[in-house]
């Protein structure tokens, strides 16, 4: 217990002594509040100009929460018919690998050029972008099942997707969730990066037009959002993973 | 040639096995042909790396021989016929370590063979709970096996293969990372299930001692290339004791076996 209250109380403290050595230092260094904004601006920001910002919230959220389930879908079913096929496997692995690599900015306007402005490229840019960094780990993890289980599957004759389902999904649930982890923060980079470079509603927008106005402590409470969506998507999938790996703590200990 | 001998249950015809890698091929069975009758406790014993474990692979398919055929109760299989399917919910596999699947508890360990092999009967649940109460597991039912001992975990193994009452049991050293004592009150609790249910058991061990104990019958193997060298049929009938080991005919046995095994080349152990 008194692990989990200083687990919490510390990074909380630290945030605080950040926010309260910020607050002196601009006014110590008089750093004019164009070029960065108090805590204490942001805070106001975020309170007194809510309906200029919630609507960019709300349209952000929603992109990234639907496009980060379709990535995380597409990685999980293409690294499982990748698995059970390997021509497959060679066919695809080295695009898939390719779109891992590719830096998302030098897609974006082309995908714009093609089909657009809206919600559905900027949806479509998160899946690209977010999709492959799932598959990859999956593909990693679904290799890595350990060969005796595999066995137990062997000798029973059983299909391709019974072995799936009852041996290297859960097998490779440390695997797959480390790909959930990174997709989750990709979608919402390439949707930020996707409405910045030519959306004209969401996060990304919303900052480029408060920063054209010089309005930055609105900039900054909409970074705040930005920031706020990333942890709780992550220490969501975390407390999920937490729960389902309870069971499996000490796999490798056994009583004597 | 015995007239009266009736038609055995598992034949392997000239099987050859051979693991082909990049840079080399390894042959791991040569020209190996054996029976098993029905009911029959046999035991396959041999050093490190002879091809046993290969044997059990083949006869349950997980494995394709080179050449040569495998019988199964009439039924015939090799490297291009797989094994049928019906036949695969005759025959229960015990690996050389527990292979329990650490997300699942100890009940849903044993039941997970009825699920793979879609058996949903009462009577199979039923037998399950039976299975857990002669291992005395039945406490531990709801435990994961981080939380049971090895001992234990190897017992579920055990009972795990012979959930969905196959006629076939293969055993691949099942209690080979258990300490002496254990082992041996394992072996007589398997030769109990043994002759409460009658099932075909296929026993593979390094040890001769375990393998005088448990076997009515025992092949001797030598390695490289992994070849059946003898047929030693042991006469202690069903009813057998711990006691065993203390006979004279015990001593006598063990030191046949381990004078056919010969002589281990270490440097030819893979």
């Amino acid at each position: 217990m008194k692990r989990k209250i200083s687990s919490f109380l510390l990074p909380a403290a630290a945030v605080i002594i950040l926010f309260i050595l910020w607050e002196i230092s601009i006014s110590i260094f008089a750093i004019p509040a164009w070029k960065l904004s108090r805590p204490t601006e942001i805070a106001m920001a975020l309170f007194r100009d809510y309906k200029e910002i919630l609507p960019a919230v709300f349209y952000t959220y929603t992109n990234v929460i639907i496009g980060f389930v379709l990535a995380m879908t597409v990685g999980l079913s293409l690294g499982s018919f990748i698995n059970g096929n390997k021509l497959a496997g060679v066919t695809l692995t080295p695009y898939v690998n390719l779109l891992c690599t590719i830096p998302l900015i030098t897609i974006v306007p082309l995908l714009m050029l093609w089909f657009g402005i809206g919600r559905p490229i900027i949806i479509l840019t998160i899946v690209i972008q977010s999709f492959p960094i799932m598959n990859f780990n999956c593909c990693v993890a679904f290799a890595n099942v350990d060969p005796l289980r595999l066995e137990l599957m062997d000798s029973f004759k059983v299909g391709k997707l019974k072995r799936l389902y009852y041996c290297i999904l859960p097998d490779a649930i440390p695997g797959v969730f480390t790909g959930i982890k990174l997709s989750a923060i990709l979608s919402i980079l390439s949707s930020i990066t996707a409405e910045m470079t030519g959306g004209n509603q969401g996060l990304g927008a919303q900052i480029n037009v408060f920063v054209a106005f010089l309005k930055m402590p609105q900039a900054m409470a909409c970074i705040f959002y930005i920031a706020l969506l990333g942890l709780v998507l992550y220490y969501s999938i975390s407390h999920i993973e937490a729960r389902i790996m309870k069971t499996r703590n000490n796999e490798g200990e056994q009583a004597s | 040639m015995e007239m009266t001998k009736t038609k055995p249950f598992i034949t392997l015809e000239h099987v050859n096995k051979e693991f082909v890698t990049k840079n080399k091929t390894t042959r791991a069975l040569s020209d190996v042909s054996l029976e098993v009758s029905k009911g029959e406790f046999l035991v396959i014993v041999g050093a490190s790396g002879c091809g046993k474990s290969t044997i059990i692979r083949l006869i349950d398919d997980i494995i394709k021989p080179t050449s040569g055929t495998i019988q199964v109760d009439g039924f015939e299989y090799d490297n291009t016929k797989p094994i049928s399917k019906d036949f695969i919910s005759r025959m229960g596999f015990v690996f050389q370590i527990p292979n329990l699947y650490p997300w699942l508890t100890v009940r849903e360990n044993l039941l997970l063979p009825l699920k793979l092999l879609n058996i949903n009967t009462k009577e199979h649940v039923e037998y399950a709970e039976y299975l857990l109460d002669m291992v005395h597991l039945q406490n531990y039912a709801g435990a994961y096996p981080n939380e049971i001992s090895g001992g234990m975990a190897q017992r579920l193994g055990v009972i795990r293969a012979m959930v969905h009452k196959p006629e076939i049991l293969m055993m691949d050293e099942p209690y080979g990372a258990l300490d002496e004592l254990t082992r041996e009150q394992m072996d007589i609790e398997l030769l109990d299930l043994w002759k409460q249910l009658g099932t075909t058991i296929i026993f593979i061990t390094h040890d001769v001692e375990e393998a005088v104990l448990v076997g009515s019958r025992i092949y001797v193997m030598k390695s490289d290339p992994g070849r059946i060298v003898a047929d030693v049929p042991i006469e202690f009938g069903t009813n057998r004791t711990i006691n065993n080991k203390f006979t004279h005919q015990f001593s006598v046995y063990c030191d046949q076996i381990t004078e056919l095994i010969g002589e281990i080349d270490l440097s030819k152990i893979k």
